[in-house]
């Protein structure tokens, strides 16, 4: 029986930043009660779940990762009652459990009692080491604060922290950025993560950019501040190993992995998505309007959509290319010779972006910072292909 | 019915002047549709045209009216369409008619199509009765509206009939005028038969239906008949009258408008214009004023896939059933592959059948710019008439090339003299003459180039009048033009269907702009893409679109992946009007930027 990793997506903030766009909700606007009954909620979906679809509890757990929001603002009792309870219904696993953290709730304390939970790593949201930057972002931590939540984390005893790094800032120049790299780098964090900054529709951010008030960053700066960031975390030991993604040997995400090799998880608390097998399916991203529906007993989906096979082949695709392996010449034959025929109909300046070799169909560096444009042209050639 | 108490009356007005809205107020007023039939607007049925609000395909209702001398007088209203580029269909619906309400919107005055309509039905002499309409509207200038009819249309204005279409006010009024002032036909049931087609549309189950005026004679069912310009003989299946839903009767007579079917199969089968008569006893003569509809703005129309290719033949052949006037016949083109060239009476005809087959038929449509006929003289004496850039031959075996030419009317107010008057000259225009209609509106009469007119003239003269002018058009004849091909090659390669005719003086000058326009047009993409505009194999502008340098979505996790397909799909979506050249992709903008050619 093949295993499970399980979202839940905790929505509560202190303070929502303006450039995200997932769902999320100030705690200012709840009772503390809320905070306390949701960890219980939660609970309930996943047995709700499992009565609906008990084969699920032969699958033993590979991961189980609390994102947000801000899961830090969980009580940690709260954590761990939720964590036990989770378990208790699969087979007993060696799961990586993931917290993400902001460093402003990564106390000792807090850091012990999640070790003390069973959270085996942390992700923490720094996001930037500069003042100016974090003002922007509007977050609720500063520089010193970053490095006294790791030195709480690694003393809690936690031998997995991954950081969150952001580029492409208004106003941030190549020389800032390469130094927050450094700074990171000087943490040994066991992974990082870094994302360009995406200007999402209808995020305070993007609306300030409309009105003037924000600039992008250009084109080639991103491009340069990608290129030489990967190449300076490598260097410094990590691997390269998804498109925004960099670990140390044995310590890449099994969890993020599971959804780049669309290996099945499951979603729950509002907003999370699930994905079973060629099922897709979201849950309500409203707090209240997910809680009625676990008080009524009922399985808060909506949106729920079976893949045609080739939705399914466009996601693979999308998901594949983002990693280190690429696309396997005998895992997914067909999409490997896709790739190498794709290849040979492009331009020369392509072989710069995408490698085949006998095992495997990837994308360098290069590639991966215009994949999107390569997978759509890939599946553009594909749909004619089928014509 | 006494033939002295048939009146056939149309009405003519300049768009948006209220026609059809009038015509509904009419057919309310006689009791012809009660108000719970009326559907607003109850002649124009097609979709397109409620939505334009313009009137496509003319109609011919007959209603009956309780005049003041207590007899019932017969009217057969006549329906016209509304737009320039139906100038004949117009003339033949005019010339079934004895009279005609010339409407005059109280708050506009007179326009463009006003006289453009009344010189037709001058023409057709028809007795104009002047409305002048809206008179609800508070902007309503009744006094001005009089004045301009009387000095700039040369009617009586102090006899218009004030009405209100919107409210029906004096609409009974203007029915007794109808009585009093258009005369009745003249009878003449002894000569041999002689009807006028002045309109006709397919049906399903009968074929083709003419819509009819009987000149001469009387028309019976089971009589054989003779179209005498198309040359075939029929037998009439059923006559009818509507009302305006058909009603079958058992003859026309003299004088009489309604409609015959005779297992007419299809609809280029007949002319509208033509004469019917007895295939036994045929007139002698046919009606006058009989013409050969000729378009004369053609386009390439392609599938965006090649595999709908068959699926837009069906559709083009659907559309062709009910239009006579658009013209199509098979092409190919080196960059487009298997499409379509088709001929179009004029922009709007055009944009009416594209929007069709998008609606209606909900095909996947590509279409070149339009281009005007151009005649082609060759060294060796030869002519040809070239519809397509892009089949233009080369300059070394031509002699001489002419295009066509019309002669415009501009109405507009006097405050935006200055920049009509640079518009037109810089589309090349000869002022013929300038007046003032009134204290405040100017009427231009300018000669233009007709592929100047087909470019972007109409959408510039709205801008720079802001929306204030109205403007019509007739084709004149040709006229000898310094005129040269430009092509466009994109990575090198010539794209056949972004050729264009342009004048040898500015042909520099719009190559660069043509090249600027298509940077601005065709998107980033993994590669760069080179633009360039060449005239006879020399490069005179040079453009670039660089590639890409990042598009990557940062993060991909559990939401992301759903949101980035749906993402992609609705990209797919979007993409569906741009067609691929090798590794680039060209959107349809770029073929219609061949129009724009100035800088603005």
């Amino acid at each position: 029986m093949s295993d499970l990793g399980l979202y839940i997506h905790v929505p509560f903030c202190r303070h929502a930043c303006p450039y995200c766009d997932f769902y999320k909700t100030e705690l200012r606007d709840h009772p503390a009660r809320t905070r306390l009954d949701f960890t219980d909620q939660v609970g309930r979906e996943l047995e709700l779940l499992l009565s609906l679809e008990p084969t699920l509890r032969d699958r033993p757990l590979d991961t189980i990762y609390f994102g947000g929001g801000t899961p830090s603002t969980l009580s940690p009792p709260g954590v761990a009652e939720l964590i036990q309870r989770v378990r208790s219904q699969f087979p007993a696993s060696d799961a990586e459990v993931t917290l993400e953290a902001n460093p402003e709730n990564m106390t000792p304390r807090r850091c012990e009692a999640w070790r003390a939970a069973g959270i085996t790593r942390l992700s923490m949201g720094v996001q930037s080491f500069a003042e100016r930057d974090l003002v922007l972002l509007e977050r609720l931590h500063g520089p010193q604060t970053i490095d006294s939540a790791v030195k709480s984390a690694r003393a809690a005893g936690f031998g997995n922290i991954s950081l969150d790094l952001m580029f492409a800032l208004p106003g941030q120049s190549l020389e800032e950025w390469k130094a927050n790299l450094e700074r990171a780098a000087e943490l040994r964090p066991d992974h990082l993560s870094f994302y360009g900054l995406t200007w999402h529709e209808g995020t305070p951010f993007t609306d300030q950019l409309e009105k003037g008030l924000l600039k992008e960053s250009p084109e080639d700066l991103q491009g340069e501040m990608y290129r030489q960031g990967s190449a300076f975390l490598e260097a410094a030991g990590y691997e390269h190993y998804e498109i925004s993604n960099f670990a140390r040997p044995g310590r890449r995400s099994r969890h993020n992995q599971r959804y780049w090799d669309r290996r099945d998880v499951v979603g729950l608390g509002p907003g999370a998505h699930s994905s079973l097998g060629l099922s897709r399916w979201r849950n309500p991203d409203d707090l209240e309007h997910w809680r009625r529906f676990i008080a009524a007993a009922c399985l808060p989906r909506v949106e729920v959509e079976e893949l045609e096979p080739q939705a399914a082949t466009g996601e693979l695709l999308f998901t594949l290319l983002r990693r280190r392996e690429g696309v396997s010449a005998t895992e997914h034959s067909r999409l490997y010779n896709d790739l190498a025929r794709w290849l040979s109909t492009q331009p020369t300046i392509a072989t710069d972006w995408m490698v085949i070799s006998p095992s495997a169909a990837r994308l360098t560096r290069e590639g991966w910072l215009v994949s999107d444009a390569i997978i759509d042209s890939v599946m553009r050639s594909l749909a004619q292909a089928e014509r | 019915m006494a033939d002295s108490r048939i009146r056939n009356f149309c009405i003519i007005a300049h768009i948006d002047h209220g026609k059809s809205t009038l015509a509904d107020r009419l057919l309310e007023e006689t009791g012809t549709v009660t108000e719970r039939e009326m559907r607003d607007q109850m002649l124009d049925t097609l979709d397109l045209e409620r939505e334009r609000g313009i009137t496509i395909k003319a109609q011919a209702v007959r209603l009956f009216h309780e005049a003041e001398d207590g007899e019932i007088y017969q009217f057969n209203l006549i329906d016209t369409p509304g737009h320039v580029d139906f100038t004949y269909e117009v003339s033949r619906s005019l010339a079934a008619c004895e009279g005609a309400l010339l409407i005059v919107d109280a708050t506009q005055g007179v326009e463009a199509q006003t006289l453009a309509n009344v010189y037709l039905a001058l023409e057709n002499d028809l007795e104009i009765i002047p409305v002048i309409n809206k008179i609800d509207l508070p902007s309503a200038d009744i006094d001005e509206a009089r004045r301009q009819i009387t000095e700039s249309v040369g009617l009586d204005g102090d006899t218009a009939i004030c009405v209100s279409g919107k409210t029906g006010l004096n609409v009974g009024a203007l029915l007794n005028e109808v009585v009093k002032r258009i005369p009745p036909p003249k009878i003449d049931e002894e000569s041999p038969l002689r009807a006028l087609i002045f309109d006709a549309a397919y049906d399903n189950y009968r074929g083709v239906i003419c819509y009819i005026r009987v000149v001469n004679g009387r028309l019976k069912k089971g009589n054989k008949i003779r179209f005498m310009k198309g040359g075939m003989d029929y037998e009439v299946t059923e006559i009818g009258v509507l009302t305006p839903r058909q009603v079958p009767v058992d003859e026309l007579r003299c004088g009489e408008v309604g409609y015959i079917a005779a297992a007419i199969r299809e609809l280029a089968e007949v002319r509208v214009g033509d004469t019917v008569t007895h295939a036994r006893r045929p007139a002698t003569e046919a009606l006058s004023g009989y013409r050969e509809v000729k378009p004369v703005v053609f386009a390439g129309l392609y599938p965006v896939n090649a595999d709908e290719y068959d699926s837009l033949k069906d559709a083009i052949g659907k559309l062709r059933m009910n239009d006579a006037a658009f013209f199509v016949e098979p092409e190919t083109s080196d960059a487009l592959g298997f499409g379509f060239r088709c001929g179009f009476l004029g922009l709007l005809h055009m944009e009416i059948i594209q929007e069709r087959l998008e609606r209606e038929y909900n095909q996947n449509l590509l279409f070149t710019a339009p281009s005007v006929v151009y005649r082609v003289t060759f060294t060796n004496g030869t002519v040809a008439m070239i519809d397509n850039p892009s089949k233009m031959p080369d300059p070394q075996v031509i002699e001489m090339i002419e295009e066509p030419y019309v002669q415009s009317r501009i109405f507009f107010p006097k405050d935006y003299l200055g920049p009509v008057l640079s518009l037109c000259q810089a589309k090349k225009g000869e002022q013929r003459d300038m007046h003032f209609v009134s204290a405040e509106r100017v009427q231009l009469t300018y000669e233009f180039p007709l592929a100047e007119i087909v470019s972007d003239f109409h959408d510039r003269l709205k801008s720079a009048t802001q929306g204030y002018a109205s403007f019509d058009y007739e084709v004149i004849g040709y006229r000898e033009g310094r005129l040269v091909k430009m092509d466009v090659l994109v990575n090198g390669d010539p794209v056949d269907a972004l050729s264009v005719i342009v004048h040898r003086d500015d042909a520099a000058y719009k190559g660069r702009i043509l090249a600027k326009r298509l940077k601005e047009i065709v998107p980033r993409q993994l590669y760069a893409v080179a633009i360039q505009a060449a005239i006879g194999g020399k490069i005179v502008a040079r453009e670039t679109v660089s590639a890409l340098r990042k598009d990557v979505t940062a993060k991909c996790y559990g939401g992301d992946i759903s949101r980035k397909r749906k993402l992609l799909d609705k990209q797919k979506e979007g993409k569906k009007r741009m067609k691929q050249f090798g590794t680039i992709e060209i959107p349809q903008e770029a073929f219609m930027a061949v129009l724009r050619l100035s800088e603005d």
